[in-house]
């Protein structure tokens, strides 16, 4: 994305509003008491030693296929899972010391737009309701001021003030999706995590709030992590983006040389996989064999090593790559990099 | 519309009569697809697109039906069949194939018996389809026979897990569904499909609850098994890229309508329909700079606008379009359009 | 349909508060002379007595009007409590999970396991019969059923979106867990409270039945099913009655907690 309008912010990209340090969450695996207590205890690695930073003012995008641990990923940074360690920096704060008052004032600058909007608006509860739940919380506004500034935010998402009495069943999904990211916008937050946004809904209503997702972003000065399996969406809107693969970044860069030239062979396998209507008619699809390996307590080597087809051999199999910058601003985790 | 026509879908019209009003989800459709073909239907939900499918397996409940329209499958039609007849016709001549394989695979059988259930049912009515009821009865009670029966349903058990590349399909077939992954399940559910050779495979968004690099692989496998067995198929989905990669021909559906229908290359060379035009400007791409949402809502089906169902949120808008709705005409060779922009008489 | 139902609850209320004007008789007080009368429309029936009398000779329309105070009191009063406990554990269970789950949830299956009835007997051994030990009796035992349902609808809801959402914003558990869980609760545990009020009602009979509980003469209708048994060839009206009685005002109950569900429900609000 070269849209000259953006030139502005690369000056406070220098800053990095969110850093994460060897972030890993694993869940343990529960077989019932007795076992619990006789056996070895297993993990699955969902996330695995991620370390990141994003920078003021970016939308930093993060692909991956089912089971790569980005949405644990994105549920740990807002602490809905606990992290099993690593640290998180937002704005200099330590998010994963922070004890449980100091944590709700720091939520009033992250807020997270979930991915099915059926399932992230109660339905027992008004438009107006929903979307005042967080100013009450954190006290934005009194009272007397809450409907005036519930209708402001209605009205930023493309909504209007007959929309307030109404429940979300009455809405369609693209508007459902409208009214999550007003309630996300609320707090007046500075870094907002979107959670397959998308995916949810068609695609025109896509473009609609991809739209919308830009002009907020503008107007606010956002942040954005964007979590997606839609590689297109997610390379036309962000900055830079993270390729994930069961549970580790094989991958970072711009956007554009992650589409265009990526280093990684499962990058690689991932972009060949696209239909795309503006590929040419003789593109060479990258064709993965054999089946995503177990995340459950992994063996040593490259994860990914079992479907890899440029493997460089034993070395992949035996340790892990290192994460490795093989020119600026572009990060690779395999061995053929080393 | 020369060649061999194996489905003929005409002026089909399949309504919803619900509390709130008629819901009009096919509203005079026409298509047809040839011996072979791989035919591309894409449109957004409400578009009709997998209700028109349903219709022709005559699989639409209450409170849906068809209202109108004519669905010739080998010149015979559809409508006037009746639930046993196309008993017989769902699975062998022409099988459906679905989004979500996990719902579509019974959790608890094997999926050995699951594709020679299938196998079995449609065997035993062949050989049995003439008989008397006494030589049905002694024949299921014939050990011998039933034996032969079980044998032939497994070799061509084993026989589809091959065609559709399932790893150690000997062992696999004793497995449940849960043991698989979702690209394996949705293969199973092809083999399923596949079992009794139809000339139809219709596949409703079979890849959309996929992952990308898996739903690469079934659409290769697709591919391959269209050669190999010289079938048609529909696919039906959102996707453009994936009727670029799989479809000789495609639709594009608004509103229970075909609204566009061309040879692939030059509907994406030269995409005529403004609703056309507009879907492929909404999918963001990485070399884009910008996407363009088309403006409005879907409109309701029940409240369907005057004259052209597109007119509220095209760009061309014209007087003529909100008086007159426009039919499918033809714009080029092989080409046809539904829009007054293009039907200048 | 719940109009009807409601109605019908309202006039079994009625009922209750204008027993003493009501009744035409003193249910305690019975006319040996008279005993076993059939209903006044048929042979050998007497006005006096629109619904016969019973083996005491007592009426039993008065009987029937008198016992809808205890019935109505013991019914509502017992759910009502037990639902509140049990909304109340199964909230706190399925929401913290973990230790207090596993605790709560233990307690709660080694209470189901007791066979009702050795359990009460048990209970009233201990603490002597009457009607306020009997309700506590019934509420020892019911509140793990309403828990149950509880826990299992809240365990099902919090893994939706809407709660994540929630708690990103930075709500507090005890908040989510009474504005945002219990509202999508209560449609299922309304459905099973009315049911149960049927239940309560039966087992104060069983309970009068053996002894404890409501003790003779004080009329409560379970208590006269059960005592109309042995007359029940011949002398059907006995029991029939206070049956109808039960079977109405259940009913009515039970169609009043589908409409309440319903008005709950703003899905269904069109």
């Amino acid at each position: 994305m070269n849209d000259p309008r953006r030139s502005v912010i690369d000056k406070d990209m220098e800053t990095s509003l969110v850093e994460l340090k060897h972030l890993k969450t694993y869940f343990r695996i529960r077989r019932g008491l007795i076992r619990d207590l006789i056996e070895k205890k297993r993990f699955v690695h969902a996330v695995d030693d991620v370390s990141f930073d994003i920078r003021r003012g970016e939308t930093f995008g993060l692909v991956g296929e089912s089971g790569c641990g980005k949405t644990t990923l994105g549920r740990t940074l807002i602490r809905l899972v606990e992290p099993t360690t690593g640290e998180f920096f937002f704005d200099g704060h330590n998010v994963f010391d922070l004890g449980p008052e100091d944590l709700r004032n720091l939520r009033k600058e992250f807020q997270v737009i979930f991915q099915d909007p059926f399932a992230s608006l109660n339905p027992r509860k008004t438009v107006y309701q929903i979307v005042a739940q967080p100013l009450r919380t954190h006290h934005i506004v009194d009272s007397g001021q809450m409907k005036e500034k519930v209708l402001d935010l209605l009205e930023k998402v493309g909504l209007q003030r007959e929309h307030l009495d109404r429940y979300p069943h009455q809405f369609s999904g693209g508007q459902r999706q409208r009214i999550g990211i007003a309630r996300a916008l609320g707090t007046n937050p500075r870094f907002i995590i979107a959670d397959e946004p998308l995916s949810a809904l068609d695609v025109s209503i896509q473009a609609q709030i991809l739209n919308l997702l830009e002009k907020l972003r503008d107007e606010f000065h956002l942040t954005y992590l964007f979590i997606s399996h839609d590689l297109s969406a997610v390379s036309y809107f962000s900055d830079r983006v993270a390729v994930m693969y069961l549970g580790k970044f094989a991958e970072l860069a711009r956007a554009e040389v992650i589409f265009n030239s990526p280093a990684h062979p499962y990058s690689k396998a991932l972009i060949s996989a696209i239909p795309s209507i503006r590929s040419s008619t003789d593109r060479k699809r990258i064709s993965l064999t054999g089946d995503v390996s177990t995340p459950i307590d992994p063996p040593p080597g490259c994860r990914f090593q079992n479907r890899c087809f440029a493997k460089k051999g034993s070395m992949c199999e035996e340790s892990d790559p290192l994460w490795t910058e093989i020119e600026r601003d572009h990060y690779v985790a395999c061995h053929l990099f080393a | 519309m020369d060649g061999d026509s194996i489905l003929v879908i005409e002026d089909l019209k399949t309504y919803f009569f619900t509390d709130r009003g008629v819901v009009k989800a096919v509203d005079g459709l026409s298509l047809h697809i040839e011996r072979g073909e791989s035919l591309g239907i894409v449109g957004e939900s409400g578009s009709g697109k997998s209700v028109t499918f349903l219709s022709v397996l005559k699989l639409i409940q209450h409170p849906g039906r068809i209202v109108g329209g004519r669905i010739l499958f080998q010149g015979e039609d559809l409508i006037q069949k009746s639930e046993s007849e196309m008993m017989n016709l769902r699975g062998t001549k022409i099988s459906m194939i679905f989004q979500d394989p996990l719902t579509a695979l019974n959790p608890v059988l094997r999926i050995g018996d699951q594709i020679s259930e299938t196998v079995l049912f449609h065997q035993k009515r062949d050989l049995l389809k003439n008989a008397p009821l006494s030589r049905r009865v002694s024949a299921s009670m014939d050990p011998l026979w039933r034996k032969t029966l079980k044998k032939r349903a497994s070799d061509r058990t084993l026989e589809m897990l091959e065609l559709v590349k399932i790893p150690s399909a000997a062992q696999r077939l004793h497995d449940y569904p849960h043991q698989f992954s979702g690209g394996m399940r949705q293969r199973v559910v092809i083999a399923i499909a596949l079992s009794c050779e139809p000339s139809v495979l219709i596949a409703d968004e079979p890849t959309t609850a996929l992952d990308v690099t898996i739903q690469a692989q079934i659409l290769e496998l697709l591919t391959d098994i269209r050669q190999k067995l010289k079938m048609s198929l529909i696919l039906i989905t959102h996707n453009f890229g994936i009727v670029k990669e799989l479809c000789d021909r495609i639709a594009v559906m608004y509103a229970g309508k075909i609204v566009e229908s061309s040879k692939v290359k030059d509907l994406f060379d030269n995409p005529k329909h403004p609703y056309t035009r507009a879907l492929m400007e909404c999918i963001p791409e990485a070399s884009k700079k910008k996407v363009h949402p088309i403006p409005g809502f879907v409109s309701s089906l029940i409240d369907l606008p005057t004259g052209c169902s597109f007119h509220p949120r095209c760009q061309h808008v014209m007087e003529r379009c909100k008086i007159e709705g426009p039919s499918l005409r033809k714009a080029d060779e092989g080409s046809y359009v539904r829009c007054h922009l293009f039907n200048e008489s | 349909m719940a109009l009807i139902g409601s109605i019908v609850v309202i006039l079994w209320i009625l009922v209750a508060l204008f027993a003493f004007p009501l009744s035409p008789h003193d249910p305690l007080k019975g006319n040996l002379f008279k005993r076993l009368t059939p209903p006044s429309w048929m042979k050998g029936g007497d006005v006096r007595y629109l619904l016969g009398t019973d083996h005491l000779g007592r009426d039993i329309l008065s009987r029937i009007i008198h016992g809808s105070r205890i019935s109505i009191l013991i019914g509502v009063t017992v759910v009502f409590i037990t639902t509140s406990i049990g909304i109340f554990f199964g909230l706190v269970s399925a929401f913290y999970g973990g230790k207090i789950d596993a605790v709560i949830s233990r307690v709660v299956d080694i209470l189901l396991a007791f066979p009702y009835l050795v359990f009460a007997i048990g209970m009233m051994a201990v603490m002597g019969p009457g009607i306020f030990n009997l309700m506590l009796a019934l509420i020892y035992k019911e509140w793990v059923t309403v828990c149950r349902v509880v826990r299992g609808e809240v365990l099902a809801i919090k893994k939706i979106e809407y709660i994540d959402a929630a708690r990103a914003v930075g709500v507090k558990n005890a908040v989510i867990m009474f504005k945002e869980i219990l509202p999508n609760v209560l449609s299922p545990v309304i459905v099973v409270s009315t049911l149960r009020v049927a239940t309560i009602i039966i087992m104060e009979a069983s309970l009068s039945f053996l002894g404890l509980g409501i003790q003779p003469p004080t009329p409560a209708w379970g208590s006269m099913v059960n005592e109309g048994r042995s007359f029940i060839f011949g002398f059907w009206w006995l029991s029939t009655f206070p049956g109808l009685a039960i079977l109405t005002l259940v009913m009515g109950i039970n169609l009043m907690g589908e409409g309440l569900r319903d008005t709950l429900d703003p899905r269904l609000k069109e």
